[in-house]
């Protein structure tokens, strides 16, 4: 009796984890994301992306300030 | 117990939902739901799998249709009336497949990763482009709110509601809405509130003498009325300011991890997103019909405000359309609110490791409510105070959205590409084509409305050639 009780909790043990698995449930917050490694490309893209923005905000502030 | 949580109980005995019962909050109410979506999986017969697919559904329709706010429908109106029904139609239909590339992306990051945008720049490009990226949404959200309550209480007015009166309600309707609704339920509100936006489609039939040959003709013609202007591109910007912007990368990643899709499920938010894109781009054409039929010729300067041009279509279609199409305005501020509000918390949640999920109860979530909803209260206030230059304020929101879409592009194309993220879900090369030719077009806009700014005579001079 014991041990059916204990195979029946061991199923729903199974059958829980099978469902978070199913579901990606268990997933969350746990997969790890790094910091990843920039590739010279991509830190130029970053400076490009640096020197757009400071303009436009200019060019924004500018074109604001024209029209109060 | 509702009825289906006894079904679920039924289908997996009481011990696992015991089981269930011991997760967080947040993620107990997301595996309820799941449960659902996974017994409906099941069930082959047609009825479940149409509720299936209407279970999964929402994000995208949410983004989209929250997309055609307040600031966008003031944005469409003013377009119609100021360049009538010449270029900005085939623009718009143009910016369907835009809409659909862009936001599709985010249901892939969103279902792969189980993490939201804000939170993937910050882990994976370090803390100065998190704290950009984050600045940025949070900023544009601030500016972006204070055109929704501009649109709130401008419709209210209409009926006879002062502002005070209305910024009070929508403030508070929207708090009790994030506040006591639960994911699911908030996401089904939110459509419901959502479907009104569809109210601006039979307006049509009010209009005397709806010219469908001109609205065909428009797309053979792409004519700018009025020639390549300053104001033009200025206008064509907060078009696109409007149709793209960040804040709606945030907003359906985060919402698409909050409702738990997984990868099995991409396909449906794919569906869920062409179906947004479409009822976005009807709508916003069927605005641009409405004051492009009725108003333009009025307002060539694009002095008009929202005030104005609601008088004359009144005037041209009467009073009844009027008030339908405040009523569209309304809607269009309550659900953007709804859903910036639900965006601005998400990634601020995201980017300092708090809890994060609309799951989550009033006293377990103070900090993933609370800053929201600060913002909301200040630009709601905003919206009061008299003789703020409101009309000029709601275009500039649309053309910072695109000035900093590129940004907020670059960092989800690089998210998309990188394996160690995506495995076998980055992006196909098609897809990076297009990915990379929509930053090139916004990055043009841009230059060319930093040209109509250092030096506005080269458009005067366009105006007069085209």
């Amino acid at each position: 009796m014991a041990t059916e009780g204990k195979e029946n909790e061991n199923d729903v043990e199974k059958e829980f984890e099978e469902f978070l698995k199913s579901e990606e449930l268990e997933e969350y917050d746990k997969i790890p994301v790094n910091r990843v490694k920039l590739g010279r490309g991509v830190k130029a893209a970053f400076w490009f992306l640096r020197i757009y923005i400071a303009l436009m905000v200019v060019l924004v502030v500018i074109g604001f300030s024209h029209v109060i | 117990m509702s009825s289906w949580k006894k079904h679920v109980a039924v289908q997996l005995g009481h011990e696992m939902e015991e089981k269930i019962n011991s997760l967080p909050a947040e993620i107990r109410l997301r595996a309820e739901d799941r449960i659902h979506i996974n017994l409906h999986r099941q069930n082959p017969t047609l009825i479940a799998r149409i509720e299936l697919f209407l279970m999964l559904i929402g994000p995208g329709i949410l983004v989209m249709v929250a997309d055609n706010d307040a600031g966008g429908v003031i944005t469409y109106a003013q377009t119609g009336s100021i360049f009538g029904l010449g270029f900005f139609i085939p623009f718009m239909v143009l910016m369907l497949p835009v809409a659909y590339f862009v936001q599709e992306m985010t249901v892939r990051l969103g279902a792969v990763t189980h993490r939201g945008h804000a939170e993937m720049i910050w882990k994976r490009y370090g803390r100065f482009w998190g704290s950009f990226s984050l600045g940025d949404l949070v900023i544009a959200n601030f500016l972006t709110f204070i055109t929704e309550f501009i649109g709130i209480t401008v419709g209210m007015s209409v009926f006879g509601i002062p502002r005070y009166i209305s910024a009070v309600i929508f403030v508070s309707l929207v708090i009790v809405i994030q506040l006591f609704l639960r994911y699911y339920t908030w996401e089904r509100v939110s459509l419901f509130i959502a479907a009104f936006n569809l109210v601006f489609i039979p307006l049509l039939f009010f209009l005397p003498h709806p010219s469908v040959r001109n609205i065909l003709d428009s797309f053979a013609t792409w004519q700018v009325n009025g020639g390549v202007s300053s104001l033009f591109i200025y206008v064509l910007l907060a078009n696109l300011g409007t149709t793209i912007a960040p804040w709606m990368l945030f907003f359906q990643q985060s919402a698409v991890v909050d409702k738990g899709l997984t990868k099995k499920d991409i396909k449906f938010g794919q569906r869920d997103t062409i179906i947004g894109s479409t009822i976005m781009v009807v709508v916003a054409i069927a605005i641009i019909i409405l004051t492009g039929t009725t108003v333009y010729g009025s307002d060539p300067t694009g002095s008009l405000g929202i005030t104005g041009i609601l008088q004359l279509f009144a005037d041209r279609v009467g009073s009844f359309p009027m008030e339908l199409f405040a009523v569209g305005l309304v809607e269009a501020g309550f659900i953007a609110v709804i859903a910036i509000s639900a965006s601005t918390s998400w990634a601020i949640s995201e980017a300092f490791g708090w809890r994060r999920s609309i799951n989550l109860p009033a006293k377990e979530g103070v900090k993933f409510y609370l800053p929201s909803f600060i913002a909301l209260v200040i630009a709601a206030s905003i919206t009061l105070i008299p003789n703020a230059p409101l009309g000029y304020l709601n275009l500039t929101v649309q053309v910072i959205a695109t000035i900093f879409m590129p940004a907020a592009m670059l960092f989800l194309l690089l998210l998309l590409n990188d394996r160690g993220v995506m495995g076998d879900m980055v992006n196909k090369r098609w897809q990076n084509a297009i990915g990379f030719t929509i930053i090139g077009f916004l990055i043009t806009m841009n230059a060319l409305y930093g040209l109509s700014v250092a030096a506005p005579a080269i458009f005067n001079h366009l105006a007069g050639v085209l």
